[in-house]
């Protein structure tokens, strides 16, 4: 079931109602049963099957280990394992296939491997990593395995996560999720205006935004200006379709009265690209960093790399060598849970990886480099430009991760090298699938979109709030005019079919 | 060894890690405070402290640590004063 | 107290606002006038439209005479006609190809506020059909919901999926689009009576067709018995039982139709026996005798009749009704004032059509003579347009105030304005590469330029409040302007250098 789609609507409505109708004491159930439904009409039953099948299997695990200190270790083994083998067999399967295809039609041993057919159980590059969080949690004595399996399997399959995330921790959740829903008037408005923002963001921008990109991208004819716009337009998708599904996402669990973590904070603002990978899928980053990088870092194995270089080349090689394997074991990963090709490996991983060591090693390089142009590294001018070297790095990389596959992605960039600036202002945008009332409507909105982004920067308690001080009039116009905007502007209804959002498909 | 031996022996370990000789930790110190202390940072610490008190912190303790002052109450307990 | 619900209070003031805004969008969305780029139908799309939304417009209680049926309705049925002649108020709910089913609804949401005691339904789809969506939507879309249209788009949407039921019910799914055509009038009410070519429901058409040897000849002979479209005869039933069953006398017939066969006319006949209705087809001979109907002369086109095809239909159904059934006399009632104005202003649009009607150039200039009050006519020489004026025609044009020698100035350039039958401007180039002009203002403000140019470059021009309205071919362009109603009646181009004023372009 798409977020966007009528049918998600009533859902959410009658789940909404259903929840506050029910006792208290009840109300998780509704949630519990609410997200079962949703599975079952998302992708049906057997993967919704081996979704219960998985969470269960966790649930138990964790029990386990909680029973048996000793054998820690292997029974941790045995739980993650498997979970993260399923979740490879669905989703990144194209790494095993096509990286050994070479050895494998050399030799003859499964040379007819192909990507496997079957449904794909719905969100399960999240719900892996949730109950894999889980396991671990249990296992480093964070938390009390749960008594209850119905407790994790709602943990694990609540529906609003289902489609994009955002990872959640049990600890963080359990009290609102698993609790008893108090109604509370702000949750419900604030949410239901986080929603709506949300929907904004999705159809009014990164559909109108999705038709460049597409055309951009599959025209091989364009070159020059076209590249850039193509490349700037795809990082704008990418943002406005996944924050826009975060808004939709924890709108709706705030409705609910449950709050889901932030994905994003205003990452434009970034000044480097670690900064920026703090402000961007934050959930993703976190996760990696707890539960792969820390571990990574800890490990002993590691410890005695850096032992080892230590002796050989001093005390702080030793130390960064050792952080820089943890790094790149951890960017591999996230350029990998993205997708099993090496395109997303590198646009979405070790692209950053290389920029963010690189930038490591050459920063005494550069402090001496500022110093000697005497540059003012507390005037904005300067901070302006970091938000813009960052943000230029950032749709460099991710840009790729949009074409069929590097090779692809660099013909394109070479493309680039075309002198056509006038295409920008000749008219010729408006031959790129949108015509010119969309493509301004679309230009507005991004404006639009940058304001409130810049009154969130400059807040702490959050443009809602913000708006919630305001005469009641005033909010009023503001909320009909965004849903008038929504059912006008938004691309939708029987000539579109919203692309489904692009990290629903990770 | 005393709580004040113990903090300063932390501070130690601060100052190593941080390469300024100017650090002085209490138990309020947390990441806020001190400039460089980001995640990459953090695990360093905690591999330095490992390695000055002789005992392993969980991963568990890693992540939750609030501020120094809990390291240090972890550290009275299981630390090889 | 109160401030406990003030929450609840203000949402629930905020959702009826918010639904309000959704409901007011919804109509201003859909199409209503003549909107064929934005939404595909069949023709007819303005016409089809203001029908549809007379039902709400007309006062309650005053309508007397229903038709109902496709456009064959539409263009054979002239309710104005009825009320000059016979006092009769009346209305035409025909649309373009209208399926029985949808008029069966519309007469249900009709009923809710009129009375009328006689429906004429048209036969063509009993047998004819067309089930394209585009026709559905027109009868649906601009009905009110109401349990009848509920049920209707529901027994509709059996055939046509989940989908089309939601955008029936949600028609801003479909229409939303529409924003990038919207413009200022749009928004206001929409009084079909006020614009100067409703009718009600008429669809005068001032073009007559060239008799020439249809195809359909060989078939208005083919014997035997049509099979029935089922929807429609069912649909078809289920009107005729409603207007039993309210005391509304019925009567079946078929207008003027060049390809209406034999087999057609006994489908039609046994229907008509086994629901006891009386049926008037206008293609047999005994009636086309007695209602003066010519094949040669009456048709716009092969299904439709022009005005004065229509005037034969509605005048012999007029002396139907008054031999029939006792139908109260409506003039001098100031309850039907509304028709009265309609009917004045349609008595203006059928003098206006004569010009469309009239296909040479003697009878177009005696015409001008004859009517010259309230018009402004423009004329305009492209080419060549004296070679062939023969001394009826330039007697004519001297009878029409015209003071040109028009004798050997061949391909001379000429302008001429005539307003209120007073000529305010006469030109004529002093040689042949001359170029001429003349603008100003009409009556109601509006600006006019006309403009003519000799050879060799040879263009006319007549540009009435920014539009060009000049044929622009060789001969005598000619403009006529309604001063009355204040909109162009005619364009046409009689070519005088070929012959005396028999060949045109319209």
């Amino acid at each position: 079931m798409s977020i966007v789609s009528f049918a998600f609507f009533a859902f959410l409505g009658v789940t909404l109602l259903a929840y506050y109708i029910t006792p208290q004491k009840f109300r998780y159930v509704v949630v519990l049963l609410a997200s079962a439904l949703f599975f079952l009409i998302s992708c049906g039953v057997i993967p919704t099957l081996i979704f219960t099948g998985t969470a269960v299997f966790a649930w138990l695990m964790a029990i386990m280990i909680g029973k048996n200190g000793n054998r820690k270790a292997i029974l941790t083994a045995a739980a993650i394992l498997p979970m993260i083998a399923v979740l490879i067999f669905f989703k990144e399967n194209s790494f095993f296939i096509d990286n050994t295809r070479w050895l494998r039609d050399r030799t003859g041993i499964l040379s007819d491997l192909t990507y496997p057919t079957r449904t794909i159980p719905l969100g399960i590059s999240y719900y892996t990593f949730l109950l894999v969080s889980y396991v671990l949690d249990v296992s480093w004595g964070k938390i009390e395995p749960t008594k209850n399996p119905f407790k994790i399997v709602l943990f694990a399959g609540y529906f609003p996560q289902m489609t994009s995330g955002p990872f959640t921790r049990f600890a963080d959740v359990k009290n609102e999720l698993l609790g008893r829903g108090k109604f509370n008037y702000e949750n419900l408005s604030f949410g239901a205006q986080r929603f709506l923002w949300g929907l904004f963001k999705k159809l009014v921008l990164a559909e109108r935004l999705a038709v460049i990109v597409a055309s951009v991208y599959g025209n091989t004819k364009l070159e020059g200006a076209y590249i850039f716009i193509g490349a700037v337009s795809y990082v704008l998708q990418l943002y406005t379709d996944f924050s826009g599904c975060m808004d939709i996402v924890i709108g709706a669990s705030q409705m609910f009265g449950i709050k889901l973590p932030e994905n994003f904070k205003t990452p434009f603002y970034s000044t480097s690209l670690s900064e920026f990978w703090r402000r961007w899928h934050i959930t993703l980053g976190v996760w990696l960093k707890d539960y792969v990088l820390y571990p990574t870092l800890k490990s002993r194995w590691l410890q005695s790399v850096r032992a080892f270089c230590a002796k050989r080349l001093g005390k702080k090689a030793g130390k960064d060598i050792a952080t820089y394997i943890g790094m790149l074991i951890t960017w591999f990963s996230i350029g990998f849970w993205h997708g099993g090709s090496w395109k997303y490996i590198c646009s979405s991983g070790l692209f950053f990886f290389v920029m963010i060591v690189g930038g490591l090693l050459l920063e005494p390089g550069f402090k001496r480099l500022i110093k000697w142009l005497r540059i003012n590294t507390g005037a904005w001018s300067w901070t302006l430009f970091s938000r813009m070297r960052t943000w230029i790095l950032f749709t460099l990389s991710v840009s790729f991760g949009r074409a069929a596959d590097l090779t692809d992605g660099f013909r394109m960039w070479r493309r680039a090298f075309k002198y056509n600036p006038w295409v920008m202002v000749d008219g010729s945008l408006y031959n790129l699938g949108l015509d010119a009332k969309d493509f301004w409507v679309m230009i507005f909105g991004l404006l639009i979109l940058f304001i409130i982004s810049k009154m969130q920067y400059g807040t702490v308690e959050g443009v809602r709030y913000k708006l919630s001080q305001q005469n009641i009039i005033f909010r009023w116009i503001v909320f009909l005019a965004l849903f008038a905007a929504v059912l006008i502007f938004g691309m939708y209804g029987e000539h579109y079919d919203p692309a489904d959002f692009i990290y629903g498909q990770f | 060894m005393t709580k004040e031996q113990v903090y300063a022996a932390v501070n130690e370990v601060f100052r190593d890690v941080f390469d300024d000789d100017s650090i002085e930790v209490n138990d309020a110190t947390t990441a806020d405070d001190i400039e460089d202390w980001d995640s990459l940072e953090h695990i360093n610490l905690i591999l330095a402290l490992e390695v000055r008190f002789g005992f392993k912190f969980t991963m568990g303790e890693v992540t939750g640590m609030k501020n120094v002052g809990e390291a240090v109450d972890m550290i009275m307990q299981r630390g090889q004063l | 107290m109160l401030n406990r619900y003030k929450p609840l209070l203000r949402t629930v003031i905020f959702i009826a606002l918010a639904t309000g805004m959704f409901n007011r969008l919804t109509w201003i969305m859909l199409p209503k006038w003549d909107s064929s780029e934005v939404i595909e139908w069949g023709g007819n799309s303005w016409f089809s439209s203001a029908n549809v939304n007379a039902i709400y417009d007309i006062p309650n209680d005053t309508i007397d005479v229903v038709a109902l049926g496709p456009s064959t309705t539409m263009r054979s049925f002239s309710p104005l006609e009825l009320y000059g002649n016979y006092g009769l108020s009346a209305i035409n709910l025909g649309t373009g190809n209208q399926p029985p089913m949808g008029g069966y609804y519309m007469l249900i949401e009709l009923l809710k506020t009129q009375t009328p005691k006689v429906v004429f339904l048209e036969a063509f789809t009993l047998v004819h059909p067309n089930s394209a969506e585009s026709f559905f939507r027109v009868t649906f879309d601009f009905l009110r919901m109401s349990q009848g249209k509920f049920e209707g788009v529901v027994e509709h949407s059996k055939s046509d999926g989940a989908d089309s039921l939601i955008s029936y019910i949600f028609p801003l799914l479909k229409y939303h689009t529409t924003w990038k055509s919207i413009y200022p009038e749009l928004l206001l009410k929409f009084k079909p009576e006020e614009h100067s070519t409703y009718h009600y429901g008429y669809h005068l058409d001032n073009h007559q067709m060239q008799p020439v040897e249809f195809d359909g000849w060989e078939e208005k002979t083919v014997t035997g018995v049509s099979a029935y479209n089922i929807d429609a005869y069912e649909y078809l039933s289920k009107t005729i039982e409603l207007c039993k069953a309210n005391n509304i006398e019925v009567i079946l017939y078929k207008s003027p139709h060049q390809g209406w066969a034999e087999r057609d006319f006994a489908a039609v006949e046994t229907f008509a026996k086994l629901y006891e209705v009386p049926y008037y087809d206008f293609n047999t001979a005994a009636i086309i005798e007695s209602s003066g109907v010519s094949f040669e002369t009456d048709f716009g086109d092969p299904s439709h009749l022009n005005l004065i095809g229509a005037l034969k239909v509605t005048n012999y159904l007029g002396e139907v009704l008054e031999k029939h059934y006792q139908l109260p006399d409506r003039r001098n009632d100031a309850k039907y004032e509304h028709i009265n104005k309609g009917y004045i202003r349609y008595v203006r649009e059928k003098e206006n059509a004569g010009f469309g009607l009239t296909k040479n150039m003697l009878s177009y200039l005696d015409l001008i003579e004859s009517s010259k009050d309230d018009y402004t006519i423009f004329f305009s020489i492209m080419d060549e347009a004296t070679y062939s004026l023969d001394i009826q025609l330039l007697t004519a044009l001297t009878q029409i105030g015209f003071e040109t020698e028009f004798t050997n100035k061949f391909g001379f350039p000429f302008i001429g304005v005539i307003s209120n039958g007073e000529v305010i401007y006469e030109q004529i180039g002093m040689k042949q590469d001359d170029e001429l002009s003349y603008s100003g203002k009409l009556l109601d403000n509006k600006s006019f330029e006309v403009k003519s140019v000799g050879i060799p470059e040879r263009y006319s021009s007549i540009i009435v409040d920014d539009v060009e309205y000049a044929k622009n071919v060789r001969g005598f362009n000619i403009v006529v302007y309604d001063n009355k109603y204040n909109h162009v009646v005619d364009s046409i181009a009689f070519d005088t250098w070929i012959d005396a004023g028999v060949t045109y372009v319209r």
